[in-house]
């Protein structure tokens, strides 16, 4: 299991593979492997961010900061 | 004249009676709809917590997996517990049963009929203790039969659909699953021989195929489930894909690329996208599930660990929606007493071939397991981590804190129920011996109901789990 948390200043829904998953600044557990992440709601850039999730642990794990509100 | 006529008319009507019979059919999806369908996400739940998550596994073993499954599910349902300040059965909080072969039988049963599983006049009778294997072999000696069975679209599978529809299952079709409109969600699964891979009957699997699993009978997916090779053929299924509008989930173009990172993922992407090629595969054959997985965990794990399969967990535990998650594997696996060393001859060809069938299939089973409880572990291990760096933060900079959240909190049971753990030596040595049939003696039956729940309750992380929500009986 890897550990992801995207940063984000407000609350908002977080989408990986179009779904929602979990919430911003929280630590979320996903599959090792390709994912691509959203935030619900407009008014961010850029609109998806594709990473590669792997070696992560609950201590190190990947922190998204690429979403940024516009 | 009458000579000469029987002899022409006769072999007409045997090739017209062979011409016509064909196997049934599975339905064309006129359009792709995720909000439709036999799909997990589309049941209800009355009086299921999602926060409480249970998945319960019957394995593949004819009328053996059969009782033994539907021994579990009888103290499962005795069992009452107390979560969220109420009051239930823990049967009531099964979310979804994978069952392969034999536990098919008694997954599809409670999946249509509920509580009439455990009425004496209904599953017991019509399976339990019930000669099928004497019947299934009665139907082959129908003359009848001999005329259809000379049909190339036509096999001893379908007889055993037949038999299993009729006689079992109502002809209920998964239209009357989707109408019950409730949990568990039954994942019966075959497998695919083409690909090698476990095939489970769900409209997510069908959408590959454009396929409407709503009009097909359930006797049928049960057939395919407990297709054990070379007794019976492949059960057939028409794919239709590229003509119902799919669209593939977003997991599959992203997985694609995870052949290095994550070959399993990779793997699941490959074959989703293999019964898109309808030029090379208008035909779907079937056997029985236990050839790629005789413990139907390899679905619920996948669940567990990825989000790949629409109802994954990590979604929901992130969300914080499953807060206790408890998997049941039921596994009647036995282990026949060998001979083969007791002498200097080589093994006959029979058991040569039997070993080859059975090894790699209980060697996987028990991969599979080993999987599930290293991964529940892992997830442990990764919150106990984060608390003790917490703690030992705490200790040495009293104003330091970790800049990110702990993992979600999940408390996991991972409960195995298979004969091994029998600790009796004799009794173990009698049930690990019992043969691979459709048909059991009434005492060997009534042993397999009354060995599950003992097994089950001598399990530690059962006790634990039993401790927090207070069972009794």
């Amino acid at each position: 299991m890897e550990y992801v948390i995207v940063s984000y200043p407000h609350n908002r829904n977080v989408l990986i593979e179009g779904e929602v998953n979990g919430v911003t600044n929280d630590t979320l557990m996903v599959d090792t492997g390709t994912h691509t992440f959203a935030l619900e709601e407009e008014g961010y850039r850029p609109r998806t961010v594709t990473k590669v999730v792997e070696d992560t642990t609950s201590l190190s794990p990947l922190r998204i900061t690429d979403f940024h509100p516009v | 004249m009458k000579n000469f006529t029987q002899r022409i008319l006769t072999p007409l009507l045997v090739m017209l009676l062979a011409s016509c019979a064909t196997y049934p059919v599975n339905p064309q999806l006129a359009q792709h709809n995720p909000q439709a369908g036999y799909r997990f996400e589309n049941l209800k739940a009355p009086g299921n917590s999602d926060s409480l998550f249970v998945i319960l596994t019957f394995s593949g073993g004819g009328t053996r997996a059969a009782a033994l499954s539907y021994g579990i599910m009888e103290k499962l349902r005795k069992t009452k517990i107390l979560w969220e300040g109420e009051e239930r059965s823990l049967l009531d909080e099964v979310d979804v049963i994978s069952s392969v072969s034999g536990g098919s039988f008694t997954a599809a049963y409670f999946g249509l009929f509920g509580d009439g599983l455990f009425e004496p006049e209904k599953f017991e009778q019509d399976f339990l203790y019930r000669n099928i294997e004497g019947e299934l072999v009665a139907s082959m000696f129908n003359p009848i039969n001999w005329f259809r069975l000379a049909s190339p679209s036509f096999g001893r599978i379908e007889l055993a659909a037949e038999l299993y529809d009729r006689t079992i299952f109502t002809e209920s079709s998964f239209a009357d699953l989707i109408n019950r409109d409730r949990r568990p969600f039954i994942m019966m699964n075959a497998t695919d021989i083409n690909t090698g891979s476990q095939f489970t009957f769900s409209q997510d699997q069908f959408d590959l195929l454009c396929s409407d699993l709503s009009g097909m009978h359930v006797g049928r997916a049960v057939a395919a489930s407990s297709a054990f090779p070379v007794a019976f053929p492949t059960l057939i299924l028409n794919n239709y894909a590229g003509t119902c509008n799919y669209k593939e989930p977003a997991w599959v173009d992203a997985a694609s690329q995870d052949l290095m990172v994550n070959p399993p993922r990779f793997n699941r992407a490959r074959i989703a996208r293999s019964y898109a090629n309808r030029e090379e595969r208008p035909y779907i054959h079937l056997l029985d599930g236990g050839v790629a997985d005789n413990i139907g965990l390899r679905g619920p794990l996948t669940a567990i660990r990825s989000n790949d399969l629409a109802w994954g967990l990590p979604k929901k535990i992130n969300q914080g929606k499953v807060k206790k998650l408890v998997v049941v594997v039921v596994d009647a696996r036995t282990d026949p007493k060998k001979d083969i060393d007791m002498t200097q001859r080589s093994p006959s060809l029979p058991t040569v071939i039997d070993t080859i069938a059975s090894v790699p299939m209980s060697n996987y089973s028990f991969e599979t397991v080993q999987e599930l409880i290293q991964t529940l572990n892992e997830w442990g291990k990764d919150r106990e981590a984060y608390s003790a760096c917490k703690q030992m933060l705490g200790e040495a900079c009293p104003d330091a804190k970790i800049p990110f959240k702990a993992p979600p909190p999940v408390d996991t049971y991972g409960i195995y129920v298979g004969f091994d753990q029998i600790k009796e030596p004799k009794g173990r040595e009698y049930f690990l011996n019992l043969p691979t049939t459709f048909y059991l003696k009434k005492d060997a039956v009534d042993k397999l109901r009354t060995i599950g729940p003992e097994i089950l309750d001598q399990s530690q992380y059962f006790q634990d789990l039993c401790a927090v929500l207070q069972c009794h009986e």
